[in-house]
């Protein structure tokens, strides 16, 4: 029996003896232990009386069951929570499982064991787990957050570079890659940014140096050299990158590269100038426009009244001559500045330079290779020819002239579609040509070039590099361009050569009309109506010695007060546009309430494409510009006279 | 093979389902929960071919408890679940969060405890009606795969295969009570029947 109480005792189990009776015969001391008792203090007493928890019955029950059926059962601490109730000192009980086996005496055997500290040591496993699984969990977050950073900084449009304290890069990004040629390993090997330039400047490192120092923003521009040894234009920002503990421990630069922002800024600036010279040489050349008109009527007339001076009249065709040239100087200016009419109608432009070409190449000496490549396509072309092709004429003479010097000029024309897929950088340059289609019509030579110093120039008025030139010929192109809503794109290398690109907007349209020939003309009757005394006097007296009978009036009013006198007196009105107290169209509007079938012709000197939107208004009405040509005057008015015309939209 | 006749497997049945009727009842008042216990059907089987009647895969890890019996037949009874059912089961009567990765000793205990009432119910139901007294061992629990199930029995070569399922308010968990019996344990089971029969 001592031998067996020695074992029971040294087990690691809690173990109660019970008898037949269901009292305490015996506790090993690891239950003394858990339980604070003595077998001596418990021996004798009813378990459930010492242990009230054994009470519940279905614990009676099943152990009772084990006497009955020999079959142990078991009480586990999840279910049952504490059987015996062992405190541990902190308010908390042992967590055990009770086996009861039925002895062969009868007597039950209630073998405890402990799950205190095997559950509390997985209690702290399982936090530590969970603690280890929220921090992979927070590791996994950082990483997506930092590959997303990485991702965007890789991604971003400006180069980003990262330095440390000393300036020296820990990151460079995709863009920067791209905008410098240097590879993100090659940047981090030579560690700092005048290791990548060839005068090793280090400006920059000491203002990256200063701007972690001072912990300030620095934002500004900066040449930068890329890995061929070119440079460009950068904007930078350089910011400090503050730790956790508030210390600067980087910085962290953006660099944008801003060649394409200096060359719109740049193309801005000589739109504006352009702008301002196309104002100022308008309103110049519309002046020149009036006195010439006087001029040249009074020409007209004196030519025909001086009689018995032999060299007089061969005097004034001279004085005629030069009031011509300066006439078409004037109108060269007009169309630079779009102030002149423009015949516009549809017309393939494809066939039209083909036939045009013809003309060109007579212009061309034979030591010039003449070359043309036209794409096959009918190109439906919106816009006046004759104005077209004085603006080709004056390009291939540019060209001609660039190129005659040199050794095997060349020149050549091309026309074809323009693909906006395969010309991304015109596209940023002017935006408008992604909308609808362009004809590209080209001139290339091989010939001296632009210096660079008059790139910007060549297009005013007057400019000029030749001894003879009028400074004329490529205002009279950007003119063209103004007319057509076209763009002019001008490459050119000094001492190599130029390309003129000219994109006209193409239309739908393939319907091709002209003017048709004016019917026979008789002596006609005129109510001629202009503010300015010369043009009005000028042109009755040329109108009168037409042979055509003229009454003038000095405004829109005093033209309604003759009309109302005689509404049938007139067969044709050449009324000015623009006038004091009433205007033109005003006047024939008055006018055609007293007598619907008068013919009008709207007589200005201001742009023809204002008065369009006027003239157009009326039926049986056309618009000529000013100064009239005599040889056109019978022209226009058996034009308006005959009975089928309905007038010009 | 020994096979069941029809009043054979009718008597086993019955004493099967007699025993997970008490023992759901004892868990009933245990938990607090409703608690259905039922075993629709019985089988008896080789052990070589256990895997063709139970739904387990291979790699499925299984939670058993297991009980040693000897006396008027010997054999070991075993309630077994795969791992994830057991402890939803021993979640939902302990009303615990469920885990169903995770089998700690206090569920392995509380899985115990079930393994216990019910096969103590089963195997107290038949030595009842069979009039035999047996003696068991203290039930253990044990982690296995189904290769390892057979293993259980020992040198048994006949099983005693019941499906047992368990419904606990909502909830429906499935395993499998399975009596492993030496051929002439089962067959000295088998004239106890029979002599119950004509009796």
């Amino acid at each position: 029996m001592k031998r067996d109480v020695t074992l029971l005792n040294a087990l690691n189990e809690g173990v109660c003896l019970l008898d037949e009776e269901g009292k305490v015969v015996f506790c090993n001391r690891r239950l003394e232990g858990w339980l604070g008792q003595t077998t001596a203090t418990m021996q004798g007493q009813a378990l459930a009386t010492l242990f009230p928890r054994f009470l519940k019955p279905h614990i009676q029950a099943r152990l009772e069951m084990v006497k009955q059926s020999q079959a142990p059962v078991i009480f586990s601490p999840q279910i049952h929570g504490y059987l015996f109730p062992c405190p541990m000192g902190d308010g908390d009980y042992r967590l055990q499982q009770t086996t009861v086996t039925c002895l062969e005496d009868g007597c039950l055997l209630l073998s405890v064991q402990d799950f205190t500290d095997q559950i509390r040591q997985a209690k702290i496993q399982k936090a530590s787990n969970r603690r280890l699984q929220e921090e992979l969990t927070q590791r996994y977050v950082l990483e997506k957050q930092n590959k997303q950073l990485i991702a965007a900084m890789d991604q971003a449009a400006e180069a980003i570079m990262i330095c440390n304290e000393r300036a020296q890069f820990q990151y460079v990004n995709h863009t920067f890659v791209q905008q410098t040629g240097w590879s993100q390993e090659e940047a981090l090997e030579k560690g700092v940014y005048s290791q990548l330039r060839t005068d090793a400047d280090v400006g920059f490192e000491q203002l990256l140096m200063e701007t972690i120092r001072s912990g300030k923003k620095w934002q500004g521009q900066q040449q930068v050299q890329r890995k061929d040894g070119s440079l460009f234009m950068s904007n930078i920002s350089i910011a400090p990158i503050v730790n956790a503990e508030g210390n600067i421990t980087h910085a962290v630069a953006i660099q944008e590269d801003i060649t394409q922002h200096i060359l719109l800024e740049e193309q801005y600036r000589h739109t504006q100038k352009q702008e301002a010279l196309t104002t100022l040489v308008g309103g110049i050349a519309h002046d020149f426009n009036n006195l010439l008109s006087g001029m040249l009527g009074h020409l007209y007339l004196a030519s025909r009244e001086v009689k018995g001076l032999p060299k007089t009249p061969d005097r004034l065709k001279k004085i005629q001559k030069s009031a011509y040239d300066a006439a078409d100087i004037v109108k060269q200016l007009m169309t630079f500045s779009r102030r002149d009419q423009i015949d516009a109608r549809n017309f393939p432009l494809q066939s039209f330079l083909k036939e045009m070409v013809k003309l060109i190449e007579h212009s061309v000496p034979e030591n010039i290779e003449f070359s043309l490549d036209f794409e096959q396509y009918p190109f439906p072309m919106h816009g006046d020819p004759e104005l077209l092709q004085q603006s080709m004429m004056n390009m291939v003479q540019n060209s001609v002239e660039a190129s005659v010097s040199v050794q095997n000029p060349k020149i050549h024309i091309a026309l074809k579609m323009l693909d906006v897929g395969e010309n991304e950088g015109l596209i940023v340059r002017y935006p408008a040509l992604q909308y609808g289609e362009y004809a590209d019509l080209s001139i290339s030579d091989n010939g001296l070039g632009i210096h660079p110093d008059h790139f910007n120039r060549v297009f005013d008025p007057f400019f000029t590099t030749k001894q003879l030139g009028s400074g004329l010929g490529l205002a009279t192109v950007m003119g063209c361009m103004r007319h057509h809503h076209g763009v002019i794109d001008v490459h050119s290398t000094l001492g190599q050569g130029t390309t003129i690109h000219m994109y006209f907007p193409l239309c739908a349209r393939t319907e091709f009309g002209g003017v048709e020939a004016p019917h026979d003309f008789r002596e006609v009757r005129i109510l001629l109506v202009d503010d300015d005394p010369l043009v009005r006097e000028t042109s009755a007296e040329l109108l009168h010695d037409l042979g055509h009978e003229v009454v003038t009036a000095f405004d829109g009013q005093d033209a309604i007060d003759i009309f109302e006198k005689d509404e049938q007196a007139f067969d044709v009105v050449i009324m000015d546009m623009v006038m004091p107290r009433v205007n033109g169209p005003a006047a024939v509007r008055y006018i055609r309430a007293l007598n619907s079938d008068v013919p009008v012709i709207f007589a200005t000197a201001y742009d023809r494409s204002v008065s369009l939107e006027d003239a157009g208004k009326f039926e049986r009405a056309m618009l000529v510009s000013k100064p009239f040509n005599p040889e056109d005057l019978n022209h226009l008015l058996a034009t308006v006279l005959d009975e089928n015309w309905q007038g010009e939209k | 093979m020994i096979q069941l006749s029809l009043d054979q497997e009718d008597v086993l049945s019955e004493l099967m389902n007699i025993g997970v009727g008490r023992a759901s009842a004892t868990l009933n008042e245990m938990v607090g929960h409703h608690i259905r216990l039922q075993v629709p059907c019985v089988k008896l089987i080789r052990k070589e071919n256990l895997h063709e009647y139970v739904a387990y895969d291979d790699d499925t890890s299984l939670s058993s408890v297991q009980m040693n019996f000897r006396g008027e037949f010997d054999g070991n009874a075993v309630l077994v679940f795969p791992q994830e059912a057991a402890s939803i089961l021993v979640s939902s009567l302990t009303d615990e969060p469920q885990n169903p990765s995770e089998m700690d000793a206090l569920k392995s205990g509380t899985l115990t405890e079930i393994g216990n009432i019910l096969i103590n119910a089963v195997m107290g139901s038949i030595a009842n009606f069979l009039d035999v007294g047996l003696q068991y061992s203290v039930p253990d629990y044990l982690e296995c795969k189904v290769d390892h199930l057979c293993a259980l029995g020992g040198q048994a070569s006949t099983i005693l295969l019941a499906e047992a399922s368990f419904t606990i308010d909502e909830l429906k968990v499935q395993g499998d009570i399975l009596l492993f019996f030496h051929v002439s344990s089962f067959e000295s089971l088998l004239s106890y029947v029979d002599r119950e029969l004509v009796s």
